[in-house]
């Protein structure tokens, strides 16, 4: 789809991201990160997109994605900065002769955040207790992408102590 | 040395924790998504006995 400017860019987030530090857990569909041309917008328009894939015989869809390979795999669009630098820091894995781009450890817990579910807070809880984020490097995210409203919320649904020192909660 | 079979509930979850990364370490990324795979089809027909019930209930 890159190759055929279809989207600008992409990076693989949600569980299956997740799931590159952790161990494995069972998730039933592929969230994608994508960028377009242009500037990031609250309307997106994903017909284009949904067109190609149809032309190539994608045609299924299943909890709000279109199955690709047996996976339903759901495509959300860049909306703001966290977005566009979760795309430009991310790691790489392999699969088979694949290089796939994917949310690194901090864009993972900042995206749990974000989105404040209860198993993003499980999510966030994991990487905390398992070391699997850098907290130094979390915590001066949290605090350039202004989540931390969010991360306050987290922490008092959680009941865990701020692991930040000095708190980023005033 | 401390006896192996006196613990604390602390020291439990950070065993857990531990061998959790350790699980999350031993791993790739594709082997771990091969693993998700072979889960995803033993939870199959759980999730379609849940898609039918749910249908079966709408429908009601």
């Amino acid at each position: 789809m890159v190759r055929d400017g279809v989207i600008r860019n992409y990076v693989v987030a949600g569980a299956v991201a997740a799931i590159n530090y952790s161990e494995p857990v069972l998730t039933e569909d592929l969230d994608v990160l994508v960028s377009f041309d242009g500037p990031p917008s609250g309307l997106i328009d994903l017909t284009p997109q949904y067109r190609y894939l149809e032309s190539r015989g994608y045609t299924r869809f299943e909890k709000e994605g279109v199955v690709i390979d047996g996976w339903p795999v759901q495509f959300l669009p860049v909306v703001d900065d966290q977005d566009l630098d979760a795309i430009a820091s991310a790691d790489v894995v392999a699969i088979d002769e694949l290089r796939v781009p994917i949310l690194s450890a901090i864009h993972v817990v900042l995206a749990a955040i974000r989105t404040g579910r209860s198993k993003d807070f499980l999510r966030i809880d994991q990487f905390l207790e398992e070391r699997l984020v850098d907290l130094a490097a979390l915590r001066a995210a949290i605090s350039r992408f202004g989540l931390i409203d969010n991360w306050r919320t987290f922490l008092r649904k959680s009941g865990r102590d701020d692991p930040f020192a000095p708190s980023l909660i005033p | 040395m401390s006896d192996p079979l006196v613990f604390t509930r602390e020291t439990v979850l950070r065993r857990k924790a531990e061998a959790r990364a350790e699980r999350a370490r031993r791993f790739s990324f594709a082997e771990k998504l091969e693993i998700v795979e072979r889960l995803r089809e033993r939870v199959r027909p759980f999730v379609q006995n849940r898609k039918a019930r749910s249908a079966h209930t709408a429908s009601d």
